[in-house]
């Protein structure tokens, strides 16, 4: 479904991804991991159109898309769900979800999708009218998802979706994540918590200082010697 | 100082402060949403009152006539200008738009007095002749209808904003644009529509202060960009409710400085300003400006 | 020891030979030497003696024997019209310019600079020179009581702010009647029986007024306080973190731009027959300080000389062109008396967009005029065998151990690592407490730094490192807790001080001066952020050495844009090291570098600390690094510490591997081997 060649990003004068090679299988989930400051989010910038790599392509369902805008890939149902959340804090949980299905061929779909996420994530239709703000960090989180999901995306990022959650809460998401794949939806996941996320991906990534350094299914991902070492340098 | 009067200085700050709110949004919003603080703003309010003047003078009839016109001329200008000369400095540090803006507002001043002369001009209607009591306080009618359209269109801007998918893009950009872009939202497009409806409300907004006052094409800085910079400041950015308080609470209290110490009323609301900006700079309501 | 007799070097360890001496102690001493003896004096000389400098003398000349030659009356008028804007021009360059604002109300000064002068000459009868005088004065004590709020704000809502003033000024001086004459003015009609013919006088002052207020610029450029309003026009955080006080130094530029527009609108009044609110404050004169030094260039002691020379004869030019030209167009008349007006809004538009560092910019950007910089090339001496400066040799590896700074990354020969020693203490970080909007982001942290260690401080995203880094500097203030540095309570120090205190701090996203050459990065350290005040000459020594520590010398001239990130980060090192600080705290100093730069900056970091006796604790994220080069490693997670000890102890704690991976107990041990 997407397949991701040589690329390389630059920040003003700092390269921060050297010719990155990725492959998502259609309805697969797959795992980018690695370290913070490894690139991951830089790969995710790239495919969601937020930055122009300078080399490389990337082609989605056979179409390159390397230089099409957000709008569009929004369009062609590429949907990130950001680090951080990044939701609209001084707005109603629903303004957030409806922002969500902005592009055209989501908006025919508008209640469907609204249906689907709201029960998917049944707390949030309690608070639909709360701002976003005075959630809780696990709600935040599950609106962002919620927000993604609101596009009618075939392809949903999810970059650090677990951040500064408590363990209880990771549990209900990831649950979540696992129906959403189920549904159809591609999975391209970063994550910080490695076994977690290999519970759930079908293939992984290993990103080091802006390269790939390995790949493999979760079972060869399990108790590699690579991950400790990307992670806690020994 | 009797109950009377203090009655006939809330009444007109309300009244009056009502018709600032509306004059302050246009600036308000596109500072909120495109992080240009437009200076040519009072200029752009001007250019509606010159509308209304030429538009009356011409076709005659009720000024109210002309309030659209004037919105969607000086709507038009604004959306030249954000096209030729405002989306070119996006990305640039945002002193340069403001300077950029100052440009723009000499360009437009200087070019209403080849236009229009520097004559102060009036338009001489039912509005600005007629005068009704409301209790104790001689209210014109001028402001009254000035009163009634800025309520009108503050309460289509809240709709606007609040119910519709432009609406709801334009708060996305202004809070986090980032996240707006991510949602496949061109930020290009919503600063255009941002503009026009800045634009367009100075528009209306000139049309009222036609009806209402003599202006010529120097009022645009000193009268109507100053106040517009105080409300705005004490509103806080992205509150409407901010707005209309902010408007009434500085037109009162103008109004009971022109009584006490008559020749500091625009010194008050400057005043006012400063303190908010030192001690609150959130404003009343919104979230810091920038 | 405590840190302020360290400074003081005793007889017996000062090298005979030493090259230079501190004279720092008296910094009112250096002040004076510097503004006589210093680069000010050097270049006003040089460029007195240089061909643009003897045009300049040529034009002065020409102007002082203007008003003897006979049918001139005009040019009188425009040559008195240059002179007024170029001083008022230089005013708001000092402020605009050099200080990177945008000052929509500085007429205020020219106004209060006016009043105060008619009032003190016609009320309380005054000498007239005096009286002048005071305008400059009053208007620099105006600027004073304004500025102390006002620049505060930064931007936007100084500008706004500033029109405010200028309003409320205005007014209020209307409103006092009695003391000013309120709208009818007062009027100065008295200072007829001063001169013979007060046009000429008042031509002759404007033109005192232009050079004074050069001559002011031209001294301020090249100062200190010049240094420090460049580095925080480009980056006020980053001036901060090297001990730059950005609200004085803007306090003082502001005082001494508005003392200058006093002085011009006190000299003014002379042809003004009665001083009124309208005619002291006129907005339009912003307006044309804005448009000169913006299109001349600002932050350049010629941008406003060329600006009122190439716009105030413009102005003239087009007033008397255009006076009555109409045209009758659709049934409108337009009236082009006022075209000008649009003619310079155009120029200055064209100029914000395809100028925008005005002509003066567009020259130094060619190359053609060398930008202006307290830094003399020719006087930097680079590559010389030279001493150490004083406080160098105070640290005791300069004591004990012979220092070889050719040899990169040797091992540690004191601190913790040394065995059977106690390492003193040299920072604690007691419950330290940070809350944002109900979130902990540094959850009751206790830490002990140890002198000369390399601490490493780590954790995964959001665990609140760079949230104590700012601490510990003083950028934030901490809910509660307490921050000890060399047993002294530093919590709550303003950031700016934090470093003469002793602890700098380096950025995620390097905060240099990019328009700024990389030794005028490190001198403007070398001058703020150390505990004792510096003078010129051992500044640049100490710069110098800064660089050749750190292997920037050969770059020391050139712009820090020009650079490359790894030179950048290189440059922040240098610029910490020229403050002398005790502990650096470097946060991702590594982050963007690939292997071998990494490896590179490793390698400085180490021989900082060998070399320089420094404590150094450092964030980072690149694991190898840290792992490699810490002696002791601090994690943190969600905002508490989790984990404290040896690199090896760190890699089998399970707390940390669970943080990291989020493992549960049966797959940590799998990673835990042996």
């Amino acid at each position: 479904m997407l397949k991701i060649s040589n690329l390389q990003v630059k920040y003003g004068k700092i390269q921060v991804i050297w010719g990155l090679d990725l492959e998502i299988p259609k309805g697969s989930v797959v795992g980018l991991l690695g370290p913070n400051g490894a690139g991951k989010t830089s790969t995710f910038a790239s495919i969601a159109g937020l930055v122009s790599p300078f080399e490389g392509s990337i082609l989605y369902n056979e179409v390159e898309v390397t230089n099409l805008n957000p709008a569009k890939r929004v369009e062609l149902g590429i949907s990130l769900v950001p680090e951080g959340r990044k939701l609209f804090p001084d707005m109603s949980v629903k303004d957030n979800l409806l922002l969500g299905s902005y592009q055209k061929r989501a908006k025919s779909k508008r209640k469907e999708s609204l249906n689907r996420v709201l029960t998917l994530f049944p707390i949030l239709e309690e608070r639909l009218n709360q701002q976003a703000r005075t959630l809780s960090g696990g709600q935040q989180q599950m609106l962002a998802i919620g927000r993604g999901l609101m596009s009618d995306p075939s392809l949903l990022i999810l970059d650090e979706p677990s951040l500064g959650l408590a363990p209880i809460i990771v549990d209900d998401i990831f649950n979540a994540f696992k129906r959403i794949n189920e549904e159809g939806v591609t999975i391209l996941i970063s994550e910080q918590h490695v076994h977690r996320v290999l519970e759930i991906i079908d293939k992984g990534y290993v990103i080091e200082q802006g390269r790939i350094a390995l790949s493999g299914n979760a079972k060869e991902l399990e108790g590699n010697k690579h991950i400790r070492e990307a992670y806690l340098g020994i | 100082m009797n109950l009377d009067i203090i009655f006939n200085l809330i009444l007109l700050g309300i009244i009056i402060g009502t018709i600032y709110s509306l004059i302050a949004m246009g600036l308000s919003l596109i500072w909120g949403v495109s992080r240009i603080i437009n200076v040519a703003h009072g200029e752009f309010i001007v250019i509606g009152a010159y509308v209304t003047y030429y538009m009356f003078n011409t076709f005659h009839g009720d000024p109210s006539l002309y309030l659209i016109p004037s919105g969607l001329v000086v709507g038009l200008i604004g959306v030249i200008i954000q096209l030729l000369l405002y989306n070119r400095i996006v990305g640039r540090d945002h002193l340069t738009s403001l300077v950029l803006a100052f440009g723009v507002s000499i360009v437009l001043s200087g070019s209403m007095y080849i236009l229009f002369t520097g004559n102060l001009r009036v338009v001489n209607s039912f509005y600005s002749e007629k005068s009704i009591l409301i209790g104790s306080a001689t209210v014109r009618w001028g402001a009254i209808y000035g009163f009634f359209i800025a309520l009108i269109l503050i309460l289509l801007v809240f709709l606007l904003l609040e119910k519709t998918d432009i609406g709801r893009a334009i708060r996305a950009i202004a809070q986090d644009k980032d996240a707006a872009i991510l949602m496949g939202i061109n930020p290009q497009r919503i600063y255009l529509i941002a503009m026009f409806i800045s634009a367009f409300l100075a528009g209306v907004s000139g049309n009222i202060v036609a009806v209402l006052y003599s202006f010529d094409p120097g009022v645009g800085e000193s009268s109507y960009l100053g106040i517009s910079f105080v409300i705005t400041v004490l509103a806080g950015l992205g509150s409407i409710k901010g707005l209309i308080l902010a408007g009434i609470f500085i037109l009162t209290a103008q109004n009971f400085t022109s009584v006490y110490a008559q020749g500091l009323e625009t010194a008050m609301g400057f005043l006012i300003m400063i303190l908010f900006i030192l001690f609150k700079p959130t404003g009343l309501f919104g979230k810091l400006l920038e | 020891m405590s840190t302020s007799d360290k400074n003081i070097p005793t007889e017996t360890e000062q090298p005979s030979e030493q090259k230079w001496q501190y004279k720092g102690s008296n910094p009112l001493y250096s002040f004076f030497n510097e503004l006589i003896f210093g680069m000010g004096t050097k270049k006003m000389i040089e460029l007195l003696a240089s061909p643009l400098g003897l045009i300049g003398v040529f034009f002065v000349v020409i102007s002082v024997a203007l008003p003897l030659l006979p049918n001139t009356g005009g040019l009188l008028q425009t040559f008195r019209f240059i002179f007024f804007f170029i001083a008022l021009g230089e005013s708001y360059n000092i402020i605009g310019g050099y200080g990177g604002e945008v000052d929509f109300g500085h007429v205020v000064f020219f106004g209060i600079g006016g009043y105060a002068a008619a009032i003190t000459y016609v009320n309380y009868g005054l000498n007239l020179w005096l009286a002048f005088l005071m305008g400059g004065v009053i208007a620099a004590l105006y600027g004073l009581i304004i500025g102390f709020p006002i620049l505060r704000l930064r931007g936007a809502y100084f500008a706004v702010a500033m029109l405010a003033i200028a309003t409320i000024t205005q007014q209020v001086i209307s409103y006092f009647s009695d003391f000013t004459g309120g709208g009818q003015g007062i009027s100065t009609g008295k200072i007829l029986s001063e001169f013979g013919d007060i046009y000429i006088a008042g031509y002759y002052l404007m033109l005192v007024a232009s050079i004074l207020a050069f001559i002011i610029t031209h001294y301020v450029s090249y100062s200190r306080l010049g240094l420090s309003l460049r580095a925080i026009k480009e980056s006020p955080e980053g001036a901060s973190s090297i001990g730059i006080n950005v609200l004085y130094t803007k306090l003082t530029a502001f005082i001494i731009s508005a003392f200058i527009a006093g002085i011009v609108g006190a000299f003014n009044i002379t042809i003004l027959f009665v001083v009124t609110p309208d005619q002291t404050f006129p907005t339009a004169l912003t307006v044309q300080m804005i448009i000169i030094t913006f299109i001349g260039g600002g932050a350049s002691v010629f941008g406003p000389v060329i600006g009122a020379i190439l716009l105030s004869p413009l102005d003239v030019l087009l007033t008397q062109m255009l006076a009555g030209v109409s045209i009758s167009l659709f049934g409108l008349k337009l009236d082009f008396s006022s075209g000008y007006i649009i003619i310079y809004g155009l120029i200055f538009i064209l100029a914000i967009l395809y100028l925008p560092k005005g002509i003066m910019g567009y020259f130094h950007d060619k190359g053609w005029v060398a930008e202006e910089s307290i830094i003399d090339k020719d006087s930097v001496k680079i590559g010389n065998k030279r001493q150490l400066y004083p406080s160098w040799k105070e640290t005791e590896i300069a004591k004990s151990e012979t220092i070889d700074i050719n040899k990169a990354g040797k091992e540690p020969t004191i601190g913790i690592n040394k065995p059977g020693k106690e390492p003193p203490l040299i920072l604690e970080v007691l419950n330290i407490h940070k809350q944002f909007g109900g979130i902990n982001a540094v959850d009751d942290v206790t830490l002990n730094v140890y002198k000369n260690e390399l601490l490493g401080l780590i954790g995964p995203n959001g665990a609140g490192k760079t949230t104590l880094f700012n601490i510990i500097s003083g950028y934030y203030k901490p809910t509660s807790g307490t921050v000890l540095l060399n047993q002294k309570v530093i919590t709550g120090i303003p950031f700016h001080k934090s470093i003469k205190l002793g602890i700098a701090r380096t950025f995620q996203l390097v905060h240099v001066f990019p328009n700024l050459t990389v030794m005028e990065n490190v001198l403007a350290s070398a001058f703020n952020g150390r505990r004792e005040s510096v003078s010129y000459t051992d500044g640049l020594s100490i710069s110098v050495e800064a660089l050749e520590f750190i292997g920037l010398e050969q770059l020391a001239h050139q712009k820090v844009s020009n650079l490359v990130i790894n030179e950048q980060k290189k440059l922040e090192l240098a610029r910490v090291l020229a403050a002398d600080p005790d502990v650096i705290l470097l946060d991702e100093i590594i982050a963007g570098l690939n292997p071998s730069e990494t490896e590179e900056l490793m390698n400085i970091i180490r021989r900082i600390r060998n070399e320089r006796g420094k404590t150094i604790v450092f964030v980072e994220h690149v694991m190898k690094a840290v792992m490699s080069i810490s002696d002791r490693i601090a994690v943190l997670d969600l905002g508490k510490l989790i984990a404290d000890g040896s690199p090896k102890e760190i890699s089998k704690n399970a707390a940390v591997i669970n943080a990291y991976l989020g493992s549960t107990a049966s797959e940590v041990s799998k990673y835990v081997e042996n």
